[in-house]
C-alpha cells in the first residue's frame, strides 16, 4: 500500500497524466504482491467497466455537449439577466444565477466556469469590475454546479459508495440553492462597498420575468424532468442519463430547432473523448480499489481514527479537513473514486447518512479546483481572462470564507440536506 | 493512412455511444410498457468498455488526459522533454504488459458467458489488451515526435505542442 501511494504521487507530481499514474500505481501492487497473480489486476480493469450506474457518465457528458448546441445557454443568460441584474453588482449576480441554472444542465464545474469566463467575463471587466473579482466570482460560483442535479460527481460517488443516485440528486438541490444565496449575498456586500452598480435602475416587471422564464423553460424544466422521471419510476437513476440525451435531442431538434446533424456529430465526438478521459481513470482505479480492499485500508484508518475520537461530528470534521487539503492537490473525480471506499465505511457505522456525507464530500472536493495550487477551474478562468493568480486569490478570500461557512452549516444540520430526499423518496 | 484510421476510430466510438443510448433508453421505455428487454442493458455495458478505451485513445491523441504540470512546467524545455520521455518509456512498458496479460486473460475467458446473453465474456476482457495496445501505439508516435524535437525545440510528450492544437 505504501509503495502504491508512493508510485502514484511521484508519477503524478512528475506530470504523468493522472489516469496512467493510477494505473501504474495499482499495477505495482499486483506485481510486488506474492499472493496475488497479476492477471487479477487486469481482470479488475475489465470488471470496473461492468457496473450499470457507470453508464450515466457518457450519457450526462453527451447530454451536456448537446445542450451547448441547442441554444439553451443564451436563453439561460437572458433569463438570469432579467432576474438579478437590477441588484448591486448586477452582472456578477447574473454570473452566479447562471451557474445555478447551468448546473441543472451541464453537471461539470470546469465547463461552466470556462463558458462564463468566455461569455460574461469580458463584459464584467468592461463595466469596471476588477479582474480578480470577476475571475473569483466566475470560478467559485461554478461550485454550485457540483450539487445541483445532474451532477457527475454525485453519480460517481453513488456508484462507488453504492448510495441511491436519486436520493443524492434530490439532496443536492437545497445546498446548491443555499450556495447561490450565500455567494449572492457576498457579492452584494462587496458591490455596495465598492460601488459596483446595478445594470438597470428598476426591478423587472412580472411580465418581463415571465417572458424570460417562458423562453428558457425547456432548460429550466430539465432537472425537474429528470427528478420526476426517477421519482415516477419510469427510469432507474442509471437509465435516466439516456432519458437526458433524448430530452436534449428533442429540445435541440424539435423545440428550439437549433441543433443540426453536424452539431450532433460534434457533440458525439466530444462526448467520446471526455468519456474516454474519465473512464480510463475509473477503469485503472479498479486495480487500486481492489488493493485498498485487500489491504483493509478503511479498517486500519478507522482504527487509527477511533483512537482519537468516536464522536461522529469530529470524525466527519477530520475527514472533511483532510478532503479539503487533498482537494487542493488532487482532481475531484480521482478523490471521489479513491477515497469514497475508504471514508464511507468509516462514517456509516457512526450513524452518518451516506447521502449527507456525499453532498459534503462532493462540495469540498470540487472546491479544490477553485483554489491554488492546482485548481483547474481557477487556472481556466484566470488564463481566459488574463488575470494574475495573486489577484484572484485576494479577491476570492471572502467567497472562500462564505463557502466554508456554508459547509460548516450543512455539516451541523443534516436536515437541510436530507429533508428533500426524505420527503420525496 | 493514419488519419483514415483516426477518423474510423472516432466514427466507430461515436456510433457505439449512440447505440448505447438507444439500447438503455429502449430498455426503460419497454419496461414501462411491460415488455422488459433483458439483453439490451447487457449489450450496452459490453459496448461501453469498448467506447471507453477507444475514447481514451482519442483523448491521448489530443493530449486531453489531465495531469498536474504545476512542478514540471518550471523545468527548462530540454529537461522537461527528457523527463517526459523517461515517463513515456515506463508507461509504454506498463501498457505492453497490460496488453500481454490481457490477451492471456481473454483466452481464459473464452468459455465464460456474459450475463444471460450467451455472448462470451471475452468480448469484455479483450477490450483491455486491445485498448492498451492502441494507447501504446499512440504513445509511441508521440514519443518519437518528442525525441525528434530534442534536436531543435524540445516539446514535452504529455502536453500538446505549443503553437496550435496538438497534431493527432
Amino acid at each position: 500500500m505504501t509503495l502504491l501511494a508512493l508510485v502514484f504521487f511521484v508519477l503524478m507530481l512528475l506530470g504523468l497524466p493522472i489516469a496512467f499514474a493510477i494505473g501504474m500505481a495499482g499495477f505495482s501492487f499486483f506485481v510486488t504482491n506474492e499472493l496475488m497473480p497479476v492477471s487479477i489486476g487486469v481482470q479488475q480493469v475489465a470488471t470496473a467497466s461492468q457496473s450499470f450506474p457507470l453508464l450515466a457518465v457518457p450519457f450526462f457528458v453527451l447530454a451536456g455537449h448537446m445542450m451547448n448546441r441547442t441554444g439553451i445557454t443564451h436563453r439561460l443568460i437572458a433569463c438570469s439577466s432579467v432576474l438579478v441584474s437590477w441588484m448591486a453588482g448586477g452582472l456578477a449576480q447574473v454570473s452566479i444565477v447562471l451557474s445555478t441554472l447551468m448546473g441543472g444542465v451541464s453537471g461539470s464545474a470546469v465547463a461552466d466556469a470556462a463558458m462564463e469566463a468566455r461569455i460574461l467575463g469580458p463584459g464584467l471587466i468592461a463595466r469596471g469590475y476588477s479582474k480578480g473579482f470577476t475571475s473569483a466570482v466566475i470560478a467559485i460560483s461554478s461550485l454550485i454546479t457540483a450539487t445541483i442535479p445532474p451532477s457527475l460527481g454525485l453519480i460517481l460517488y453513488g456508484f462507488v459508495g453504492n448510495v441511491s443516485i436519486g436520493r443524492l440528486f434530490l439532496a443536492g438541490v437545497v445546498p446548491g440553492l443555499l450556495m447561490m444565496a450565500v455567494l449572492m449575498a457576498t457579492v452584494w456586500a462587496i458591490a455596495r462597498r465598492r460601488g459596483y452598480g446595478a445594470e438597470s435602475a428598476e426591478r423587472p416587471t412580472l411580465r418581463a420575468v415571465g417572458r424570460a422564464v417562458a423562453d428558457a423553460k425547456w432548460a429550466l424544466l430539465f432537472p425537474v424532468a429528470l427528478l420526476f422521471a426517477i421519482r415516477g419510476g419510469v427510469f432507474t437513476p442509471s437509465e435516466v442519463g439516456a432519458f437526458a440525451v433524448v430530452y436534449a435531442g428533442v429540445v435541440g431538434f424539435l423545440l428550439h430547432r437549433e441543433l443540426s446533424w453536424a452539431g450532433m456529430m460534434e457533440a458525439l465526438g466530444e462526448a467520446v473523448v471526455d468519456t474516454g478521459m474519465i473512464m480510463l481513470i475509473i477503469l485503472f482505479s479498479g486495480m487500486v480499489g481492489y488493493a485498498i480492499v485487500f489491504e483493509q485500508a478503511p479498517q486500519s484508518i478507522a482504527a487509527a481514527m477511533a483512537g482519537l475520537t468516536r464522536e461522529p461530528l469530529l470524525v466527519v470534521a477530520m475527514i472533511l479537513v483532510f478532503l479539503f487539503l487533498a482537494g487542493l492537490f488532487v482532481e475531484s473525480t480521482v478523490l471521489v473514486l479513491l477515497l469514497t471506499p475508504i471514508f464511507l465505511p468509516i462514517v456509516t457505522p457512526l450513524g452518518v447518512d451516506p447521502v449527507h456525507f456525499g453532498i459534503l464530500m462532493m462540495t469540498i472536493v470540487t472546491f479544490g479546483s477553485m483554489t491554488p495550487p492546482v485548481g483547474v477551474a481557477m487556472y481556466t478562468v484566470c488564463s481566459l481572462l488574463d488575470c494574475p493568480v495573486e489577484d484572484y486569490v485576494v479577491e476570492a478570500l471572502p467567497f472562500v470564507a462564505a463557502v466554508l461557512a456554508l459547509i460548516v452549516v450543512l455539516t451541523l444540520w443534516p436536515g437541510l440536506v436530507l429533508f428533500l430526499p426524505n420527503a420525496l423518496m | 493512412m493514419l488519419s483514415a484510421f483516426v477518423k474510423a476510430e472516432a466514427l466507430v466510438a461515436g456510433v457505439l455511444l449512440a447505440v448505447i443510448v438507444v439500447l438503455v433508453f429502449a430498455a426503460g421505455v419497454m419496461r414501462w410498457f411491460g415488455y422488459p428487454l433483458v439483453w439490451s442493458v447487457d449489450l450496452a455495458q459490453l459496448l461501453f468498455v469498448w467506447v471507453s478505451f477507444l475514447g481514451a485513445d482519442l483523448a491521448l491523441r489530443r493530449h486531453a488526459h489531465i495531469g498536474i504540470d504545476y512542478l514540471v512546467k518550471r523545468l527548462p524545455p530540454r529537461a522537461r522533454t527528457l523527463l517526459d520521455v523517461a515517463l513515456a518509456l515506463l508507461l509504454l512498458a506498463f501498457l505492453l504488459a497490460m496488453t500481454v496479460l490481457g490477451y492471456r486473460l481473454t483466452m481464459l475467458n473464452l468459455e465464460r458467458r456474459f450475463g444471460d446473453s450467451g455472448i462470451s465474456y471475452a468480448f469484455v476482457t479483450s477490450a483491455v489488451p486491445v485498448g492498451c495496445l492502441l494507447l501504446a501505439l499512440t504513445l509511441s508516435g508521440q514519443l518519437v515526435r518528442a525525441l525528434r524535437s530534442l534536436r531543435r525545440a524540445p516539446q514535452p510528450v504529455f502536453v500538446a505542442a505549443r503553437g496550435g492544437e496538438g497534431a493527432p
